[in-house]
Protein backbone atom coordinates (compact mmCIF):
# COMPACT_ATOMS: atom_id res chain seq x y z
CA UNK A 1 0.00 0.00 0.00
CA UNK A 2 2.75 2.52 0.61
CA UNK A 3 4.49 2.00 -2.36
CA UNK A 4 1.00 2.90 -4.33
CA UNK A 5 1.07 5.99 -2.61
CA UNK A 6 4.57 6.52 -3.00
CA UNK A 7 4.25 6.05 -6.61
CA UNK A 8 1.06 8.34 -6.98
CA UNK A 9 3.25 10.71 -5.10
CA UNK A 10 5.94 10.16 -7.63
CA UNK A 11 3.78 10.70 -10.29
CA UNK A 12 3.53 14.39 -11.07
CA UNK A 13 6.87 15.12 -10.78
CA UNK A 14 7.86 12.25 -13.18
CA UNK A 15 5.40 13.00 -15.32
CA UNK A 16 6.40 16.75 -15.79
CA UNK A 17 9.94 15.82 -16.19
CA UNK A 18 9.44 13.58 -18.76
CA UNK A 19 7.22 16.37 -20.92
CA UNK A 20 10.03 18.72 -20.69
CA UNK A 21 12.26 16.43 -21.69
CA UNK A 22 10.17 15.15 -24.80
CA UNK A 23 9.21 19.10 -25.44
CA UNK A 24 12.86 20.00 -25.39
CA UNK A 25 13.66 17.49 -27.72
CA UNK A 26 10.41 18.42 -30.15
CA UNK A 27 12.02 21.87 -30.03
CA UNK A 28 15.20 21.76 -30.25
CA UNK A 29 16.02 18.45 -32.35
CA UNK A 30 17.79 19.32 -35.73
CA UNK A 31 14.81 19.54 -38.35
CA UNK A 32 15.97 19.99 -42.01
CA UNK A 33 15.28 23.75 -43.06
CA UNK A 34 15.08 23.81 -46.65
CA UNK A 35 11.11 24.58 -46.74
CA UNK A 36 12.54 27.74 -44.85
CA UNK A 37 13.91 29.30 -48.14
CA UNK A 38 10.45 29.23 -50.57
CA UNK A 39 7.99 30.00 -47.49
CA UNK A 40 10.61 32.77 -47.12
CA UNK A 41 10.69 33.39 -50.49
CA UNK A 42 6.26 33.29 -50.98
CA UNK A 43 5.81 35.53 -48.00
CA UNK A 44 8.20 37.67 -49.32
CA UNK A 45 6.31 37.77 -52.87
CA UNK A 46 3.03 38.62 -50.85
CA UNK A 47 5.02 40.83 -48.66
CA UNK A 48 5.95 42.79 -51.79
CA UNK A 49 2.57 42.43 -53.72
CA UNK A 50 1.08 43.90 -50.48
CA UNK A 51 3.50 46.98 -50.41
CA UNK A 52 3.04 47.85 -53.87
CA UNK A 53 -0.91 47.98 -53.56
CA UNK A 54 -0.69 49.62 -50.75
CA UNK A 55 1.90 52.39 -52.95
CA UNK A 56 -0.93 52.67 -55.73
CA UNK A 57 -3.00 54.57 -53.30
CA UNK A 58 -0.31 56.21 -51.70
CA UNK A 59 -1.71 59.63 -50.68
CA UNK A 60 -4.70 57.87 -49.65
CA UNK A 61 -3.08 55.70 -46.77
CA UNK A 62 -0.41 57.82 -45.85
CA UNK A 63 -1.45 61.11 -46.87
CA UNK A 64 -2.11 64.24 -44.44
CA UNK A 65 -5.78 64.24 -45.64
CA UNK A 66 -5.87 60.08 -46.21
CA UNK A 67 -8.42 57.89 -44.58
CA UNK A 68 -6.84 57.82 -41.54
CA UNK A 69 -4.56 60.71 -40.73
CA UNK A 70 -1.42 59.80 -38.84
CA UNK A 71 -2.69 61.70 -35.59
CA UNK A 72 -5.73 60.29 -35.36
CA UNK A 73 -4.13 56.97 -36.21
CA UNK A 74 -1.87 57.90 -32.63
CA UNK A 75 -4.93 58.51 -30.97
CA UNK A 76 -6.91 55.75 -32.41
CA UNK A 77 -4.58 53.60 -31.05
CA UNK A 78 -3.36 54.64 -27.81
CA UNK A 79 -6.64 54.44 -26.54
CA UNK A 80 -7.20 50.78 -27.73
CA UNK A 81 -3.77 48.95 -28.16
CA UNK A 82 -1.38 51.31 -25.62
CA UNK A 83 1.42 49.26 -26.48
CA UNK A 84 1.31 48.87 -30.07
CA UNK A 85 3.87 51.05 -32.01
CA UNK A 86 4.97 52.44 -35.41
CA UNK A 87 7.99 53.23 -37.70
CA UNK A 88 5.15 55.70 -39.00
CA UNK A 89 4.73 57.70 -36.19
CA UNK A 90 8.33 58.86 -36.31
CA UNK A 91 8.54 59.45 -40.11
CA UNK A 92 7.59 63.54 -40.99
CA UNK A 93 5.67 63.98 -43.79
CA UNK A 94 7.81 64.87 -46.33
CA UNK A 95 9.30 61.77 -45.50
CA UNK A 96 6.73 59.15 -45.88
CA UNK A 97 7.67 58.80 -49.69
CA UNK A 98 11.27 58.07 -49.05
CA UNK A 99 10.86 55.31 -46.50
CA UNK A 100 7.93 53.44 -48.45
CA UNK A 101 11.08 53.86 -50.75
CA UNK A 102 13.34 52.17 -48.07
CA UNK A 103 11.00 49.88 -47.06
CA UNK A 104 9.99 48.69 -50.62
CA UNK A 105 13.76 47.56 -51.49
CA UNK A 106 14.47 45.78 -48.02
CA UNK A 107 11.42 43.43 -48.22
CA UNK A 108 12.57 43.09 -52.00
CA UNK A 109 16.20 41.84 -50.42
CA UNK A 110 14.53 40.03 -47.78
CA UNK A 111 12.17 38.23 -50.49
CA UNK A 112 15.06 37.06 -52.34
CA UNK A 113 17.06 35.97 -49.30
CA UNK A 114 20.04 39.00 -48.82
CA UNK A 115 21.38 38.95 -45.92
CA UNK A 116 18.21 37.48 -44.45
CA UNK A 117 19.06 37.95 -40.52
CA UNK A 118 19.44 41.85 -40.87
CA UNK A 119 16.35 42.22 -43.54
CA UNK A 120 13.89 39.63 -42.04
CA UNK A 121 13.40 41.66 -39.02
CA UNK A 122 13.84 45.23 -41.18
CA UNK A 123 10.47 43.39 -43.28
CA UNK A 124 8.76 42.87 -39.99
CA UNK A 125 9.16 45.64 -38.35
CA UNK A 126 7.83 47.52 -41.90
CA UNK A 127 4.98 45.33 -42.15
CA UNK A 128 3.60 45.18 -38.51
CA UNK A 129 4.59 49.56 -38.48
CA UNK A 130 2.28 49.91 -41.63
CA UNK A 131 -0.55 47.15 -40.21
CA UNK A 132 -0.11 50.01 -36.50
CA UNK A 133 -0.55 53.24 -38.61
CA UNK A 134 -3.23 52.01 -40.90
CA UNK A 135 -5.24 49.75 -38.36
CA UNK A 136 -8.72 50.39 -40.10
CA UNK A 137 -7.65 48.40 -44.09
CA UNK A 138 -6.51 45.08 -41.97
CA UNK A 139 -8.04 41.32 -42.61
CA UNK A 140 -7.17 37.97 -42.29
CA UNK A 141 -4.27 38.44 -44.28
CA UNK A 142 -1.93 41.10 -42.77
CA UNK A 143 -2.31 39.19 -39.61
CA UNK A 144 -0.94 36.01 -40.46
CA UNK A 145 1.67 37.52 -43.28
CA UNK A 146 3.16 39.25 -40.11
CA UNK A 147 2.88 36.42 -37.59
CA UNK A 148 4.68 34.56 -39.85
CA UNK A 149 7.46 36.74 -40.96
CA UNK A 150 7.75 37.32 -37.20
CA UNK A 151 8.81 33.35 -36.76
CA UNK A 152 11.81 33.59 -39.86
CA UNK A 153 12.77 37.17 -37.71
CA UNK A 154 13.12 36.29 -34.39
CA UNK A 155 14.71 33.41 -35.18
CA UNK A 156 17.10 35.32 -38.08
CA UNK A 157 16.18 32.43 -40.71
CA UNK A 158 14.64 32.08 -44.17
CA UNK A 159 17.79 31.95 -45.98
CA UNK A 160 18.39 28.09 -45.87
CA UNK A 161 17.58 27.55 -49.51
CA UNK A 162 16.47 29.36 -52.45
CA UNK A 163 18.70 32.38 -51.43
CA UNK A 164 21.36 34.84 -52.54
CA UNK A 165 22.38 34.17 -48.70
CA UNK A 166 22.86 30.15 -49.32
CA UNK A 167 24.64 31.25 -52.57
CA UNK A 168 27.08 33.05 -50.55
CA UNK A 169 27.82 30.59 -47.45
CA UNK A 170 28.21 28.17 -50.87
CA UNK A 171 31.24 30.36 -52.51
CA UNK A 172 32.78 30.56 -49.09
CA UNK A 173 32.70 27.22 -48.24
CA UNK A 174 30.45 28.36 -45.08
CA UNK A 175 29.22 25.07 -42.60
CA UNK A 176 26.36 25.83 -40.74
CA UNK A 177 26.63 25.79 -37.19
CA UNK A 178 24.24 24.31 -34.32
CA UNK A 179 23.41 27.63 -33.59
CA UNK A 180 21.56 27.51 -37.26
CA UNK A 181 20.52 24.52 -37.57
CA UNK A 182 18.85 25.33 -33.61
CA UNK A 183 17.13 28.89 -35.43
CA UNK A 184 15.94 26.82 -38.20
CA UNK A 185 14.46 23.79 -35.67
CA UNK A 186 12.92 26.76 -33.87
CA UNK A 187 11.37 28.60 -36.89
CA UNK A 188 10.13 25.58 -38.27
CA UNK A 189 8.17 24.49 -34.98
CA UNK A 190 6.81 27.67 -34.06
CA UNK A 191 5.21 28.12 -37.97
CA UNK A 192 3.77 24.61 -37.01
CA UNK A 193 2.82 25.48 -33.75
CA UNK A 194 1.13 28.35 -34.84
CA UNK A 195 -0.84 27.04 -37.96
CA UNK A 196 -2.39 24.42 -35.45
CA UNK A 197 -3.43 27.11 -32.92
CA UNK A 198 -5.08 29.40 -36.20
CA UNK A 199 -6.91 26.30 -37.31
CA UNK A 200 -7.90 24.85 -34.23
CA UNK A 201 -9.42 28.25 -33.09
CA UNK A 202 -11.13 28.35 -36.89
CA UNK A 203 -12.55 25.30 -36.30
CA UNK A 204 -14.06 24.93 -33.09
CA UNK A 205 -14.78 28.48 -33.00
CA UNK A 206 -17.30 27.62 -36.09
CA UNK A 207 -18.68 24.51 -34.08
CA UNK A 208 -20.87 27.74 -31.88
CA UNK A 209 -22.89 28.51 -35.17
CA UNK A 210 -26.06 27.02 -36.38
CA UNK A 211 -25.50 26.79 -40.06
CA UNK A 212 -21.90 24.91 -39.51
CA UNK A 213 -24.23 22.32 -37.92
CA UNK A 214 -26.83 22.41 -40.41
CA UNK A 215 -24.99 22.44 -43.17
CA UNK A 216 -25.88 25.76 -44.88
CA UNK A 217 -22.65 28.24 -43.89
CA UNK A 218 -21.31 27.94 -47.64
CA UNK A 219 -24.02 28.60 -48.92
CA UNK A 220 -24.20 31.87 -47.01
CA UNK A 221 -20.45 32.53 -47.62
CA UNK A 222 -21.36 31.97 -51.61
CA UNK A 223 -24.23 34.58 -51.26
CA UNK A 224 -21.30 36.94 -49.74
CA UNK A 225 -21.76 39.00 -53.13
CA UNK A 226 -19.10 41.41 -52.06
CA UNK A 227 -15.87 39.28 -51.71
CA UNK A 228 -16.31 39.07 -56.01
CA UNK A 229 -15.06 35.16 -56.29
CA UNK A 230 -15.84 32.95 -58.60
CA UNK A 231 -19.69 32.69 -57.54
CA UNK A 232 -20.97 28.84 -56.89
CA UNK A 233 -24.72 30.05 -55.17
CA UNK A 234 -26.46 28.91 -57.68
CA UNK A 235 -24.41 25.46 -57.90
CA UNK A 236 -25.09 25.56 -54.03
CA UNK A 237 -28.62 26.50 -54.71
CA UNK A 238 -29.46 23.52 -56.58
CA UNK A 239 -27.44 21.08 -54.63
CA UNK A 240 -27.79 21.06 -50.78
CA UNK A 241 -25.65 17.81 -50.72
CA UNK A 242 -22.71 20.00 -52.04
CA UNK A 243 -23.66 22.77 -50.06
CA UNK A 244 -23.37 20.31 -46.55
CA UNK A 245 -20.32 19.09 -47.92
CA UNK A 246 -18.92 22.22 -48.54
CA UNK A 247 -19.94 23.34 -45.49
CA UNK A 248 -18.87 20.59 -42.95
CA UNK A 249 -15.29 19.39 -44.94
CA UNK A 250 -13.81 22.62 -43.85
CA UNK A 251 -15.04 23.18 -40.25
CA UNK A 252 -13.47 18.89 -39.74
CA UNK A 253 -10.31 20.05 -41.45
CA UNK A 254 -9.35 22.86 -39.47
CA UNK A 255 -10.73 20.79 -36.14
CA UNK A 256 -8.51 17.50 -36.98
CA UNK A 257 -5.79 19.77 -38.77
CA UNK A 258 -3.99 19.79 -34.85
CA UNK A 259 -3.93 16.59 -33.97
CA UNK A 260 -3.78 14.51 -37.20
CA UNK A 261 -1.46 16.40 -38.87
CA UNK A 262 1.83 15.44 -36.71
CA UNK A 263 1.40 11.62 -37.15
CA UNK A 264 3.01 11.00 -40.34
CA UNK A 265 0.66 8.79 -41.94
CA UNK A 266 -2.32 11.58 -41.68
CA UNK A 267 -0.26 13.95 -42.55
CA UNK A 268 -0.16 13.79 -46.62
CA UNK A 269 -4.69 13.89 -46.46
CA UNK A 270 -4.31 16.54 -43.69
CA UNK A 271 -2.42 18.87 -46.05
CA UNK A 272 -3.97 17.87 -49.69
CA UNK A 273 -7.33 18.90 -47.25
CA UNK A 274 -6.17 21.72 -46.34
CA UNK A 275 -4.77 23.05 -49.26
CA UNK A 276 -8.02 21.85 -51.19
CA UNK A 277 -9.64 24.86 -48.38
CA UNK A 278 -7.30 27.28 -49.11
CA UNK A 279 -8.16 26.88 -53.11
CA UNK A 280 -11.75 27.07 -52.45
CA UNK A 281 -11.32 29.91 -50.80
CA UNK A 282 -9.07 31.41 -53.17
CA UNK A 283 -11.48 30.33 -55.96
CA UNK A 284 -14.72 31.29 -54.49
CA UNK A 285 -14.36 34.62 -51.93
CA UNK A 286 -11.36 36.12 -53.83
CA UNK A 287 -9.10 35.57 -51.01
CA UNK A 288 -5.90 34.36 -52.55
CA UNK A 289 -3.67 36.68 -50.74
CA UNK A 290 -4.51 35.03 -47.53
CA UNK A 291 -5.03 31.44 -49.14
CA UNK A 292 -1.52 31.32 -50.98
CA UNK A 293 -0.24 32.99 -47.68
CA UNK A 294 -1.60 29.91 -45.58
CA UNK A 295 -0.36 27.13 -48.23
CA UNK A 296 2.90 28.61 -48.04
CA UNK A 297 2.89 28.44 -44.07
CA UNK A 298 1.93 25.02 -44.59
CA UNK A 299 5.42 24.11 -46.33
CA UNK A 300 6.95 24.04 -43.11
CA UNK A 301 5.34 20.13 -42.54
CA UNK A 302 6.89 19.17 -45.71
CA UNK A 303 10.16 17.10 -45.31
CA UNK A 304 12.92 19.40 -46.64
CA UNK A 305 15.28 16.12 -46.43
CA UNK A 306 12.43 13.65 -48.31
CA UNK A 307 11.98 16.55 -51.02
CA UNK A 308 15.50 16.91 -51.63
CA UNK A 309 15.43 12.92 -52.46
CA UNK A 310 12.60 13.08 -54.24
CA UNK A 311 13.79 16.05 -56.71
CA UNK A 312 16.93 14.37 -56.96
CA UNK A 313 15.84 10.68 -58.35
CA UNK A 314 13.81 12.94 -60.92
CA UNK B 1 42.06 22.18 -19.04
CA UNK B 2 41.65 18.53 -20.83
CA UNK B 3 39.96 18.18 -24.52
CA UNK B 4 37.49 15.99 -22.43
CA UNK B 5 36.44 18.60 -19.51
CA UNK B 6 36.23 21.31 -22.94
CA UNK B 7 33.95 18.83 -24.61
CA UNK B 8 32.25 18.24 -21.57
CA UNK B 9 31.78 22.22 -20.86
CA UNK B 10 30.31 22.81 -24.46
CA UNK B 11 27.62 19.64 -23.61
CA UNK B 12 26.62 21.67 -20.77
CA UNK B 13 26.21 24.95 -22.58
CA UNK B 14 24.49 23.22 -25.55
CA UNK B 15 22.14 21.35 -23.28
CA UNK B 16 21.39 24.80 -21.03
CA UNK B 17 20.86 26.87 -24.56
CA UNK B 18 18.30 24.07 -25.50
CA UNK B 19 16.55 24.35 -22.49
CA UNK B 20 16.45 28.02 -22.66
CA UNK B 21 15.01 28.11 -26.25
CA UNK B 22 12.66 25.42 -25.09
CA UNK B 23 11.57 27.12 -21.98
CA UNK B 24 11.14 30.51 -24.14
CA UNK B 25 9.11 28.66 -27.15
CA UNK B 26 6.93 27.09 -24.86
CA UNK B 27 5.94 30.40 -23.08
CA UNK B 28 5.22 32.30 -26.21
CA UNK B 29 3.20 29.22 -27.62
CA UNK B 30 1.15 29.10 -23.88
CA UNK B 31 0.28 32.78 -24.46
CA UNK B 32 -0.60 32.87 -27.93
CA UNK B 33 -2.74 29.81 -27.26
CA UNK B 34 -4.44 32.09 -24.45
CA UNK B 35 -5.09 34.81 -26.78
CA UNK B 36 -6.87 32.47 -29.00
CA UNK B 37 -8.97 30.93 -26.18
CA UNK B 38 -9.92 35.19 -24.64
CA UNK B 39 -11.80 35.84 -27.57
CA UNK B 40 -15.40 36.43 -27.54
CA UNK B 41 -17.71 34.21 -26.62
CA UNK B 42 -15.11 33.24 -23.71
CA UNK B 43 -15.03 32.79 -19.61
CA UNK B 44 -13.83 35.14 -17.33
CA UNK B 45 -10.81 33.20 -16.41
CA UNK B 46 -9.24 32.94 -20.27
CA UNK B 47 -9.62 36.61 -20.43
CA UNK B 48 -8.49 37.58 -17.13
CA UNK B 49 -5.00 35.35 -18.23
CA UNK B 50 -5.40 37.01 -21.72
CA UNK B 51 -4.61 40.12 -20.11
CA UNK B 52 -1.66 39.82 -18.56
CA UNK B 53 -0.64 39.41 -21.61
CA UNK B 54 -1.96 42.45 -23.68
CA UNK B 55 1.54 44.29 -23.75
CA UNK B 56 3.04 40.68 -25.59
CA UNK B 57 0.02 41.02 -27.79
CA UNK B 58 0.17 44.33 -28.58
CA UNK B 59 4.00 44.90 -29.13
CA UNK B 60 4.35 41.72 -31.31
CA UNK B 61 0.82 41.83 -32.92
CA UNK B 62 -0.54 38.33 -31.26
CA UNK B 63 -3.63 37.39 -29.75
CA UNK B 64 -5.61 37.12 -32.28
CA UNK B 65 -8.91 35.07 -31.96
CA UNK B 66 -8.38 33.58 -35.52
CA UNK B 67 -12.04 32.92 -35.47
CA UNK B 68 -12.90 33.50 -39.21
CA UNK B 69 -16.70 32.94 -40.41
CA UNK B 70 -17.45 32.11 -36.46
CA UNK B 71 -19.83 31.80 -35.31
CA UNK B 72 -21.77 32.18 -38.58
CA UNK B 73 -20.69 33.97 -41.62
CA UNK B 74 -21.50 37.61 -41.69
CA UNK B 75 -22.54 40.03 -43.96
CA UNK B 76 -20.30 42.67 -45.39
CA UNK B 77 -20.28 46.14 -44.52
CA UNK B 78 -20.99 48.64 -47.00
CA UNK B 79 -20.35 52.66 -46.90
CA UNK B 80 -22.47 54.80 -48.95
CA UNK B 81 -21.36 58.88 -48.77
CA UNK B 82 -23.52 61.45 -50.56
CA UNK B 83 -21.54 64.01 -51.45
CA UNK B 84 -23.07 67.71 -51.50
CA UNK B 85 -21.31 69.48 -54.23
CA UNK B 86 -21.39 73.33 -55.04
CA UNK B 87 -20.26 74.48 -57.99
CA UNK B 88 -18.19 78.14 -58.97
CA UNK B 89 -21.97 78.99 -60.37
CA UNK B 90 -23.52 78.19 -56.74
CA UNK B 91 -25.35 75.05 -58.43
CA UNK B 92 -25.76 72.12 -56.02
CA UNK B 93 -25.45 68.75 -57.29
CA UNK B 94 -25.34 65.54 -55.56
CA UNK B 95 -23.09 62.46 -55.83
CA UNK B 96 -23.03 58.85 -54.67
CA UNK B 97 -20.43 57.28 -54.17
CA UNK B 98 -19.92 53.43 -52.79
CA UNK B 99 -17.31 51.41 -51.09
CA UNK B 100 -16.38 48.54 -51.57
CA UNK B 101 -16.55 49.58 -55.42
CA UNK B 102 -17.11 46.51 -57.02
CA UNK B 103 -14.93 47.59 -59.89
CA UNK B 104 -12.28 47.91 -57.62
CA UNK B 105 -8.86 46.46 -58.92
CA UNK B 106 -6.27 44.41 -58.26
CA UNK B 107 -8.60 42.33 -55.75
CA UNK B 108 -6.01 43.17 -52.73
CA UNK B 109 -7.32 46.87 -52.96
CA UNK B 110 -10.77 45.48 -53.21
CA UNK B 111 -9.98 43.51 -49.76
CA UNK B 112 -8.80 46.89 -48.12
CA UNK B 113 -12.23 48.71 -49.07
CA UNK B 114 -14.14 45.77 -47.54
CA UNK B 115 -12.15 46.46 -44.44
CA UNK B 116 -12.81 50.10 -44.87
CA UNK B 117 -16.15 49.19 -44.40
CA UNK B 118 -16.02 46.75 -42.20
CA UNK B 119 -13.90 48.69 -39.82
CA UNK B 120 -16.86 51.33 -39.78
CA UNK B 121 -19.14 49.65 -39.13
CA UNK B 122 -17.35 47.67 -35.92
CA UNK B 123 -16.95 51.60 -35.19
CA UNK B 124 -20.59 52.38 -35.59
CA UNK B 125 -21.34 48.54 -33.21
CA UNK B 126 -19.16 50.12 -30.75
CA UNK B 127 -21.02 53.16 -30.33
CA UNK B 128 -24.39 51.43 -30.60
CA UNK B 129 -22.82 49.25 -27.28
CA UNK B 130 -21.70 52.05 -25.65
CA UNK B 131 -23.82 53.86 -22.44
CA UNK B 132 -25.07 57.28 -24.18
CA UNK B 133 -23.12 58.86 -21.58
CA UNK B 134 -20.14 57.21 -22.54
CA UNK B 135 -20.28 57.23 -26.56
CA UNK B 136 -16.59 56.93 -28.29
CA UNK B 137 -16.14 59.58 -30.22
CA UNK B 138 -16.85 58.76 -34.10
CA UNK B 139 -12.87 58.56 -35.19
CA UNK B 140 -13.14 56.87 -38.21
CA UNK B 141 -16.59 58.23 -39.26
CA UNK B 142 -15.16 61.69 -39.72
CA UNK B 143 -11.81 61.40 -41.09
CA UNK B 144 -12.95 58.83 -43.67
CA UNK B 145 -16.38 61.73 -44.47
CA UNK B 146 -13.09 64.51 -44.33
CA UNK B 147 -10.88 62.08 -46.85
CA UNK B 148 -14.12 61.64 -48.82
CA UNK B 149 -14.78 65.33 -49.48
CA UNK B 150 -11.10 66.37 -49.95
CA UNK B 151 -11.27 64.13 -53.29
CA UNK B 152 -14.41 65.85 -54.57
CA UNK B 153 -13.74 69.81 -55.81
CA UNK B 154 -16.13 71.85 -54.43
CA UNK B 155 -17.57 69.16 -51.79
CA UNK B 156 -19.72 71.37 -49.29
CA UNK B 157 -20.47 68.47 -46.97
CA UNK B 158 -20.41 64.08 -46.82
CA UNK B 159 -23.25 62.48 -45.21
CA UNK B 160 -22.09 58.67 -44.34
CA UNK B 161 -24.24 55.97 -44.37
CA UNK B 162 -23.79 52.26 -43.44
CA UNK B 163 -25.39 48.90 -44.06
CA UNK B 164 -24.58 45.40 -44.65
CA UNK B 165 -25.40 43.01 -47.48
CA UNK B 166 -26.37 40.12 -47.36
CA UNK B 167 -29.16 40.62 -44.76
CA UNK B 168 -29.02 37.01 -43.02
CA UNK B 169 -32.38 36.55 -41.63
CA UNK B 170 -33.61 37.55 -44.95
CA UNK B 171 -31.33 35.15 -47.16
CA UNK B 172 -31.93 32.36 -44.29
CA UNK B 173 -35.96 32.80 -44.97
CA UNK B 174 -35.59 32.85 -49.18
CA UNK B 175 -33.05 29.16 -47.88
CA UNK B 176 -36.02 27.92 -46.07
CA UNK B 177 -38.31 28.32 -48.45
CA UNK B 178 -36.26 26.43 -51.03
CA UNK B 179 -36.08 29.63 -53.36
CA UNK B 180 -33.05 29.39 -56.37
CA UNK B 181 -31.24 32.68 -55.60
CA UNK B 182 -29.52 33.88 -58.40
CA UNK B 183 -26.29 36.74 -57.99
CA UNK B 184 -28.50 39.45 -59.45
CA UNK B 185 -31.91 38.72 -56.96
CA UNK B 186 -29.08 39.15 -53.79
CA UNK B 187 -28.55 42.91 -55.47
CA UNK B 188 -31.87 43.36 -54.65
CA UNK B 189 -32.69 46.16 -52.32
CA UNK B 190 -34.33 43.21 -50.02
CA UNK B 191 -31.45 41.43 -48.99
CA UNK B 192 -29.58 44.75 -47.95
CA UNK B 193 -30.34 45.68 -44.09
CA UNK B 194 -31.54 48.87 -43.27
CA UNK B 195 -29.44 51.32 -44.27
CA UNK B 196 -28.03 53.77 -40.85
CA UNK B 197 -27.42 57.17 -40.84
CA UNK B 198 -23.74 58.32 -39.88
CA UNK B 199 -23.99 61.89 -39.79
CA UNK B 200 -23.47 64.47 -42.07
CA UNK B 201 -20.21 66.43 -42.31
CA UNK B 202 -18.39 69.65 -43.75
CA UNK B 203 -16.05 69.18 -45.82
CA UNK B 204 -12.77 71.45 -44.87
Amino acid sequence: MRLIFQQAAQYPGRFLNEQWSEWRLFITRPVDGTMLGPIRLILGLFATWNWIVIGLDFTDWFGPEGWLPKADAIGLRNSTIPWGWSLWDFIPQSLTGPVYGIGFILILAWTIGAYCRVTGLLTWIFVYSTMRRLPMMLFGFDSVLSTFILYLAVTGSGGESISIDQRLARRSEFIPSTNSQLRSSVAIRLIQMQLCIIYGAAGLSKLLGETWWNGTASYFLAANTEFRGVSILETLGRNRFLTALATHVPVWTEIAYPVLIWPKPWRPLILMLTIGLHLGIGLTLGLWEFSLVMIAANLAFIDGIWLKSVLRRE
Amino acid sequence: MTPNQSTDNQLKLNQTKHSIVAGLVGIHIAIVLIGALAAQPSSILEQSLANKFLGYFQIFDLGQGYRFYAPRPAPTAIITAKLKIRDADGRVSYKTERIPDRKTWPRLRLQRELALANSLWSEYERQLNAPENHRPSPVLARTFARHIGKSVPGCESVELFVHRHPDPSVLDNALRQGQLLTLKDLDTEQFNTPIESLGSFKCD
